[in-house]
């Protein structure tokens, strides 16, 4: 009898070290679980609003897009939109305070016609459009989407 | 109370925790692949969104390059071939959208996704294909192109026309110049108020696609004349004047101007001529009236031996409707003439087949057209310049006031020329899938 009681002890002492281990790994398997959820939402509503976004600047079209700054070599311009913020539902809120994700939109306005210190488009004249989303609790970018306009495109 | 215990039960509880933490790890590797599924699925999305865009930049894309082309060339010419290049997963032109993710590839066809190149006639679609991250989308748009109308402003608007590389150790143009490849030594160009036009860009001294070298002293742009360089310019061009200097450009206006003049070359070889009497080479005399085999295109022909000597050649009767054109033959020549005529804007010395041309003991007067020759200049050429290959020793010039040419190769009324920058856009058809 006293052989059976030490094989028990044994026998609990390794049961309850393989209900550690698991529950370790299914602790961190959990963890990870919800960060790739996290990461699934996230990069769903990045998805949405960055593609809102450009949508939205392809409406406005080539023509009425804003002009930009004149890089040193007159031989580009690039615009920088205002920072957007938006919630975890991705609606647009009106500042950064508790936003779930940021938005900026840049216009890359290549080759013009510099003319002092303005410049216009011409016929073949690209506006390459780029709309970063960012996480703004550690401004890491979630996605990046772009797309080229020309004169009398789509 | 009285616990009893029983021993026939022993080794029960390690099977039952096995069992249990087997269940428990299915569980999680369970909801561990669920949520990486769908994380997947939501990257995939993204990048499938991403993707129809990148697709929507390569038609846009390719819209605004066909743009840049409709005013010179044969309108086949303006856009991308169904050609699959070596390594390249689908057929057409690869591009990017800048500071996005993927990669696209467009091309024109007669059909939406077709693969028969368009001819220049009929409908004509653009497709695209474009992968982000894995996700393939592709899109298809008619559009319209339409060729500008005649204009008179091809490479005839510029002093000097060169196919390829040129060297000079000094001296300057008149007006504007273009070269394509490199330009190597000091320059001084467009001293007078004729600027050149590409399509619709106009206010140009330079039109250079290749790289600008220095050997000694920098080229110049005179008159706030615009340079556009495509290539290399460093410490080797000055600007006089408020003109500006662009890196971008057509390059690709050399070349449509090489295949045009060519052409026009070979056309006017094959023309109906007359041989110049040289056989007193002391009283070398035309009568252009007399030359009535194509109307007002008087077209002449001598033997590239025969300009060699010392002589004077005499145009005479000729008037401000005649253009008159001299086919000369043979592959090397030394030129030795001097010309008279009443309208020297409007004579065209025509070398089909000269390798090499050497303008030393007379200065050259006329278009100097000769699209496969390599000029020597060591004297003054007074006209348009088309070569292939340009050297100067010395500080020859070129000369462009009074000398532009002005005749009509055609045989018609005005200067025939490239076409004015054409009509592209979206014509109504749209599809992606």
């Amino acid at each position: 009898m006293n052989r059976q009681r030490g094989v028990s002890l044994i026998e609990l002492l390794i049961s309850s070290l393989i209900v550690v281990m698991v529950l370790v790994v299914g602790a961190n398997a959990w963890v990870y679980g919800m960060k790739l959820s996290v990461a699934q939402y996230k990069t769903s509503v990045a998805s949405q609003i960055a593609r809102a976004d450009v949508e939205r600047a392809k409406i406005v079209g080539f023509a009425n897009l804003p002009l930009g700054t004149i890089a040193g070599d007159s031989q580009s311009a690039t615009f920088n939109g205002a920072v957007e913020y938006f919630d975890k539902n991705g609606v647009a809120q009106g500042n950064s305070t508790g936003a779930y994700l940021s938005l900026q939109r840049k216009i890359v306005d290549a080759p013009i016609t510099v003319s002092g210190t303005t410049y216009t488009l011409n016929g073949f004249s690209k506006r390459t459009i780029t709309t970063t989303v960012k996480d703004p609790t550690n401004n890491t970018v979630v996605l990046v989407m772009g797309t080229v306009l020309a004169k009398d495109g789509l | 109370m009285k616990v009893g215990l029983n021993f026939n039960q022993k080794g029960s509880v390690l099977p039952a925790v096995l069992i249990m933490s087997a269940v428990g790890s299915a569980l999680v590797v369970g909801s561990l692949t669920t949520a990486g599924s769908h994380y997947s699925l939501s990257v995939s999305r993204a990048n499938s969104e991403a993707a129809l865009l990148v697709a929507e930049a390569g038609l846009n894309d390719e819209l605004a390059l066909i743009a840049t082309k409709t005013g010179t060339g044969t309108a086949s010419t303006w856009v991308t071939t169904p050609t699959k290049l070596s390594g390249q997963p689908y057929a057409g032109r690869k591009g990017t959208v800048a500071g996005a993710n993927g990669d696209f590839w467009v091309y024109a066809s007669t059909t939406p996704y077709g693969t028969t190149p368009w001819t220049g006639t009929g409908p004509v679609y653009l497709n695209s294909t474009a992968v982000v991250g894995g996700a393939v989308r592709k899109a298809s748009m008619e559009v319209k192109i339409a060729a500008g109308t005649p204009t008179g402003t091809s490479g005839s608007d510029f002093n000097a026309l060169v196919f390829n590389s040129a060297t000079t150790q000094g001296g300057h143009s008149e007006g504007p110049v273009a070269v394509c490849g490199t330009w190597q030594g000091p320059y001084e160009i467009n001293q007078h108020t004729t600027p050149g036009k590409v399509n619709t860009i106009g206010n140009i001294g330079l039109w250079m696609c290749g790289d600008l070298t220095k050997s000694g002293n920098v080229k110049k742009v005179f008159n706030g004349y615009d340079a556009y360089v495509s290539g290399s310019i460093t410490n080797t061009l000055q600007m006089l004047g408020s003109g500006t200097v662009y890196k971008t450009m057509d390059g690709t206006w050399i070349g449509a101007q090489q295949s045009l003049w060519t052409s026009r070359s070979e056309t006017l070889e094959t023309t109906p001529d007359l041989r110049i009497n040289v056989s007193d080479p002391n009283n070398i005399n035309v009568d252009v009236s007399a030359n009535t085999l194509n109307g007002n295109l008087r077209v002449f022909w001598v033997n590239a031996t025969d300009v060699k000597a010392l002589k004077t050649i005499n145009f005479n009767n000729m008037t401000k409707d005649d253009t008159v054109v001299v086919n000369v033959i043979g592959p090397t020549v030394d030129w030795g003439w001097t010309v008279n005529a009443p309208f020297k804007n409007r004579l065209c010395w025509n070398f089909v087949c000269t390798d090499t041309i050497t303008v030393k003991n007379r200065a050259f007067t006329g278009m100097m057209l000769a699209v496969h020759a390599r000029v020597n200049q060591y004297n003054n050429i007074q006209g348009n310049m088309i070569v292939n290959n340009w050297k100067n020793y010395g500080a020859p010039e070129l000369h462009f006031t009074g000398f532009k040419f002005e005749g009509s190769l055609a045989g018609g009324s005005s200067t025939p020329g490239a076409n004015a920058s054409g009509t592209v856009g979206f014509a109504g058809s749209y599809n992606a899938s």
